[in-house]
């Protein structure tokens, strides 16, 4: 029985040994704190290395972290969506009911998003084709000027 | 809330108006989170007083003056008569439930300043009428007076009512240093049994039990519990708040020295001593407390008292699932009064559950916090948990307690993670099958088998 994480043997021998010797006047109490320091140390426990869950909380699996372009962009959508300021600098919006039911008018094909534009179905697209890059697509890599740089 | 806004909403004592009851921030392994004061202070001054380092860092509970609690208002909210929703949300998940009221979390409901306001005896008086289960915590001087003696006796018939005597030593010199204004020991064991005698349930509680201090007279303590009639011992290690400051930090200092710790080596004490899993507040490891705890259980067994552990080390030692110390068998503050949806419980059944049949238990954030129709899922109790501050006002505007339990539980490097405040007791073995959440094994730990080979009985 028992499968103890710590592996360390118990000090109670020595330290009971230790204990007397205060007791009888051969050592200040003081020191005994001392001497407890070293054999009472705790051990770290051992590192978790199996599977964790992918979000730690229900509600942080509902969180999404925006960053606007600029202020303008800001202040746009945020009279839209109640982009509010707390008294301690936070801003954040909670109410995205009206994103939903954005999606909602997409999904229903009453609306429709084209070159990041909202659109109306009957209306016509443009005609002219155009190399679209989302705002959210990643930056692209330097790494290949370094890497031309670097044969020359 | 500043100065004039507590003047303006006075009550009938002259005191400004004091908000109580409230959900403890203990609740991961508290059964009885229904916690209330009477006064917003404490009159007694006890060196190891864990508030008085909370409020030493609140600059609001600094400035403020005393206040207490408006008796009738506190009625209309326990008779389901309240206006507003905390009102309403208290009577529904608490009081319509007849759940436990446990009365002195932050202050002593019978301190010097009932001598003057009376109204803890207003509250009290209250309570009995009602039949309405509730555990006082007290010290106090007032508890045992004339007045407070005849209304307990008038309704002991209804054992509706429980007390727990904190005393962290049987000597009464020592203790006039440590807890200068209370009663002394002897004095407090007197009214223990007095009440005892009475009827009712009493609880030792000998907390905080301060090493190299409170060990000094812990057979003592014990016998004398024993003979006052106390039914169970409730226990909790001191912890060090390294972030206590002015009159908190004077007084750890002060405590320091009767623990006879060199003062410079103070801080590295505690530091060098304590798990560092559990961050800032520093508790003694569990190898450091093993005879200690060891000579209590052992004492509680004998005596057929109930041994319970608040203390995040050996926890799994409470004979009950209530570490305050009630009787899951008591008729009225029984089980059905209070919670069993806590770590407290559900270690307690784990280590049963080893010492019978040699199972290790898994431990599921979903089956220990299970209930769906309770404080845990309703949005607009969880501004009374201090956890929320630390969120940006987005999250605060969605969060409940189930989703400050779920992060903590879910989340290694939190002090409050139960594998890091339990230090190692259960450890993640993996995660759910909907893959939300870890699960918990329990972990049997070296003390189990050196005292199970030394005929210590662990399955009680």
């Amino acid at each position: 029985m028992g499968s103890d994480i710590f592996k360390r043997p118990t000090p109670f021998a020595k330290y009971e040994k230790a204990k007397e010797k205060v007791a009888v006047g051969d050592m200040p109490e003081e020191q005994l704190r001392t001497l407890e320091m070293q054999m009472f140390k705790p051990d770290a426990i051992p590192p978790y290395t199996g599977e964790e869950p992918e979000y730690v909380s229900d509600l942080q699996s509902l969180m999404a972290l925006i960053v606007f372009k600029s202020k303008a962009q800001r202040d746009k959508i945020g009279s839209v969506l109640s982009v509010r300021k707390s008294y301690n600098g936070d801003v954040y919006i909670t109410n995205i009911d009206v994103l939903e039911s954005l999606a909602t008018l997409v999904e229903e094909g009453k609306l429709e998003i084209h070159k990041e534009k909202i659109t109306i179905p009957s209306q016509e697209a443009p005609q002219k084709e155009e190399k679209i890059v989302p705002s959210n697509e990643p930056a692209p890599k330097r790494s290949s000027i370094f890497q031309r740089r670097s044969r020359t | 809330m500043s100065q004039c806004q507590i003047k303006s909403q006075t009550q009938p004592s002259g005191l400004p108006s004091y908000y109580s009851p409230r959900i403890s921030s203990e609740l991961p392994d508290c059964s009885s989170p229904l916690t209330f004061d009477t006064y917003s202070r404490c009159s007694m001054g006890c060196t190891y007083c864990f508030s008085k380092s909370q409020k030493g860092v609140n600059p609001n509970a600094k400035r403020a003056p005393l206040q207490a609690v408006n008796p009738s208002k506190l009625f209309k909210m326990i008779d389901g008569k309240g206006t507003g929703r905390e009102n309403h949300l208290f009577y529904k998940h608490f009081f319509e439930k007849k759940f436990l009221f446990h009365i002195g979390g932050l202050a002593d409901a019978f301190c010097h300043y009932e001598r003057k306001y009376n109204i803890s005896y207003d509250i009290i008086e209250g309570l009995l009428e009602r039949g309405y289960p509730t555990l006082i915590s007290t010290k106090g001087p007032m508890v045992a007076d004339d007045k407070f003696l005849k209304l307990f006796d008038r309704y002991k018939h209804n054992n509706s009512i429980g007390f727990q005597f904190s005393i962290v030593t049987a000597d009464d010199v020592l203790a006039k240093s440590v807890e200068p204004g209370v009663p002394s020991p002897t004095k407090r064991f007197q009214f223990m049994k007095i009440l005892s005698d009475m009827g009712f349930w009493t609880v030792l509680r000998l907390r905080p039990f301060i090493l190299h201090l409170s060990d000094k007279t812990l057979p003592q303590m014990m016998e004398q519990a024993y003979n006052a009639g106390a039914k169970a011992v409730s226990t909790e290690f001191y912890a060090l708040d390294v972030r206590c400051v002015g009159n908190a930090k004077k007084d750890t200092e002060a405590l320091g020295k009767l623990m006879k710790i060199q003062p410079e080596m103070l801080y590295k004490y505690f530091n060098a001593i304590s798990p560092k899993e559990r961050g800032l507040y520093y508790r003694f490891n569990r190898l450091i407390k093993e005879s200690h705890i060891k000579y209590m259980y052992q004492f509680c067994l004998e005596h057929d008292m109930i041994f319970a552990c608040s203390d995040p080390d050996y926890k799994e030692l409470s004979m009950t699932g209530n570490c305050c110390g009630l009787s899951e068998d008591h008729p009225v503050l029984g089980i059905h009064s209070w919670s069993k949806n806590q770590l407290t419980y559900a270690l307690k059944e784990a280590r049963k559950t080893y010492h019978t049949t040699g199972e290790k238990p898994l431990l599921e954030f979903d089956n220990i916090y299970a209930p769906t129709d309770w404080v845990f899922d309703e949005h607009y109790l969880a501004h009374m948990n201090i956890a929320v501050t630390k969120f940006p006002y987005a999250v605060r505007n969605r969060i409940t307690l189930r989703d400050i339990l779920q992060r903590d539980w879910n989340n290694l490097r939190s002090p409050s993670c139960p594998r890091n405040y339990l230090h190692g007791k259960i450890m993640p073995v993996g995660v759910s099958s909907d893959k939300r959440n870890l699960v918990y094994q329990y972990n049997p730990l070296d003390y189990e088998s050196r005292w199970v080979a030394e005929g210590v009985d662990l399955t009680r």
